[in-house]
């Protein structure tokens, strides 16, 4: 089910966008005209985008690509992109006043493999303030709203991202996951988001929030979109030396209608119990029986540990991005604010008063107290500590099954304004994305079904490498509920 | 360990020197309440009883770390720099006066 801003046109997938240009060569550009039809109606009031390119140059790109015969696997596809990923001449912000007119002298990798694999970037999108925060309010230009419901929040940080893709404004596109900021929009505007294995898609080029967290991944409106997204950006790159070195898939193999062996997946208790939304509930355990149909076992066990992955992610989290932002200081680059003091410390600190906002600076000032002398073996060691015992938990768990279950959020989207004003409300929106990235593993949200009208997305996550498998159930969950 | 709104108060100060991040006096006291919630929060791990010999992990990644050796490239050109000209000043680029 698609929300009322797209049409059948709009909303085409990448592999009929590929088929439909075969047949005829103008069909790609009709199509860039409908998603600007659509941008040009809706985006106003959406607000999806950052920045957002010409249609003229989009054109210019994509004429180019067919002159030189190479639309390759993306067939043209026009791919919006999170606005903390660096894009060659185009401003990349971060969500945040401190960058608003920076523009990156180069692309990050996952870019350049999408430019070279006949992807055309269309713009750049609306975040959380360098990636902090869950609803996408805390971007220091404007909030993007949920396209189901505009009163409601479509999740963060990559809100953006989710949203282009969920209104038809761009063909599919590209987040980035420190805790849950691809799954997190995805499963609130009814989209697919992948967070893949940590290592398996280069960070070159994205800008760090929580370096031992993030990960840059795909957002589509089916699973074969992000496949096909996936396949493209992942891989070894020696720019980034916490790449892996490993022999990337075809992951749209993975993506047919019929298990690729017969699964064992587990529910997590703890996942399932404390603060879910009852409504939540009932499209999570409808997924289950879809499964079941398609001959999936599904046992439940517990993970106590997992009470303590909140606090847990957000003191790494904090104390990385404490160390992170230190660069931002408004003498290498970036907003510069004349100081009244005579000392370089004075210009620094006012920079980043005023280029700041507020939950950056909340979550800097905390990850500075997690780290301070006294306090660090109790907070920091101690997370860290957790971090080891939590994936050890997960390396046991994914001896016995091949992937886990859950919802993607405790709750349906919360409405503008709710979350925001309570931090621990805002940071429990996490509660079961959090974990994953603790311990540095794949997951995938896809939309399990609609309560109230409002999307419900079910996250499916696996053993380190196992997006395929994780696509292969997203696909069975993707077809039992349009069956 | 209970700490009051006047220490948190304190605290953020002291915070706002070490991180370079002026806390904005008008909001000092919300600021203050978000803070203890928060830390209230983070206390949960602070109480689990971890043995000793537990090591802690900082990442996730278990390959190879690829260090490449250092190259030599062509440094980047003044007009990739500056693609407008706009900043440049006798073929140097001219960045605003901060102090």
């Amino acid at each position: 089910m698609l929300p009322p801003q797209c049409t059948q046109f709009s909303s085409i997938s990448i592999k009929t966008l590929r088929e439909r240009v075969r047949e005829d060569s103008d069909f790609l550009f009709k199509y860039v005209e409908e998603v600007y039809r659509a941008i040009e109606r809706y985006e106003q009031r959406l607000r999806a985008y950052i920045t957002l390119r010409p249609i003229s140059e989009v054109i210019d790109d994509i004429e180019n690509l067919v002159k030189h015969g190479k639309l390759g696997p993306l067939g043209g596809a026009l791919v919006a992109v999170k606005d903390n990923i660096s894009t060659k001449g185009i401003r990349t912000t971060c969500g945040s006043k401190m960058l608003e007119n920076y523009v990156p002298p180069y692309d990050a990798t996952a870019v350049s493999r999408i430019k070279n694999s006949g992807g055309v970037v269309i713009g750049k999108t609306n975040m959380d303030e360098f990636a902090m925060g869950s609803t996408t309010e805390n971007s220091a230009f404007y909030p993007t709203l949920n396209p189901w419901d505009y009163g409601r929040v479509p999740g963060g940080s990559s809100g953006g991202s989710a949203v282009a893709v969920a209104a038809c404004e761009a063909t599919v596109s590209l987040g980035s996951d420190t805790g849950g900021s691809i799954r997190l929009p995805a499963a609130y505007t009814g989209i697919v988001g992948l967070k893949p294995t940590y290592g398996l898609v280069s960070r070159y080029g994205l800008v760090a929030y929580g370096s031992s967290l993030d990960q840059i991944g795909p957002m589509g409106r089916c699973v074969e979109d992000v496949a096909i997204v996936l396949n493209v950006i992942s891989g070894h790159d020696p720019r980034d030396s916490t790449s892996l070195r490993v022999n990337v898939e075809n992951f749209e193999k993975y993506v047919v209608d019929y298990p690729l062996k017969r699964y064992r997946v587990v529910v997590l208790e703890e996942m399932v119990s404390e603060g879910i939304d009852e409504k939540v509930m009932k499209i999570f355990n409808s997924t289950l029986d879809v499964l079941a149909k398609r001959d999936v076992t599904v046992e439940f066990r517990k993970m106590p540990l997992l009470h303590y992955s909140l606090p847990t992610y957000y003191i790494i989290a904090m104390a990385e991005a404490s160390s992170n932002l230190a660069r931002f200081d408004g003498l290498r680059y970036g907003t510069r604010s004349e100081a009244e003091g005579k000392l370089w410390v004075d210009a620094y600190r006012k920079t980043r008063m005023t280029g700041f906002g507020e939950e950056v600076k909340r979550r800097i000032l905390l990850g500075t107290y997690v780290l301070s002398e006294g306090l660090y073996e109790g907070y920091y060691l101690k997370a860290a500590k957790v971090r080891r015992l939590l994936h050890q938990e997960f390396t046991k768990l994914f001896r016995e099954y091949d992937a886990a279950l859950s919802p993607t959020s405790p709750t349906l989207p919360p409405r503008l304004g709710e979350a925001i004003v309570d931090p621990i409300k805002l940071y429990s929106l996490d509660i079961n994305t959090v974990p994953i990235n603790l311990a540095g593993l794949p997951a995938i949200s896809v939309p399990g079904g609609f309560a109230e009208g409002l999307p419900v997305g079910i996250q499916i996550f696996g053993p380190p490498l196992s997006e395929g498998f994780l696509l292969n159930i997203a696909k069975l969950i993707e077809s039992g509920r349009s069956g | 360990m209970w700490l009051s709104r006047v220490d948190w108060e304190k605290i953020i100060k002291h915070l706002s020197i070490l991180a370079l991040v002026e806390a904005d006096t008008a909001r000092i006291e919300s600021l203050a309440r978000d803070l203890e919630k928060i830390v209230e929060m983070f206390n949960k791990i602070v109480e689990l009883n971890i043995p000793e010999i537990v090591e802690p992990l900082y990442t996730t990644f278990f390959g190879e770390i690829n260090l490449e050796e250092d190259v030599e490239w062509e440094s980047m050109g003044i007009r990739e720099l500056d693609p407008t000209g706009e900043r440049l000043e006798d073929g140097y680029v001219k960045s605003p006066k901060t102090l």
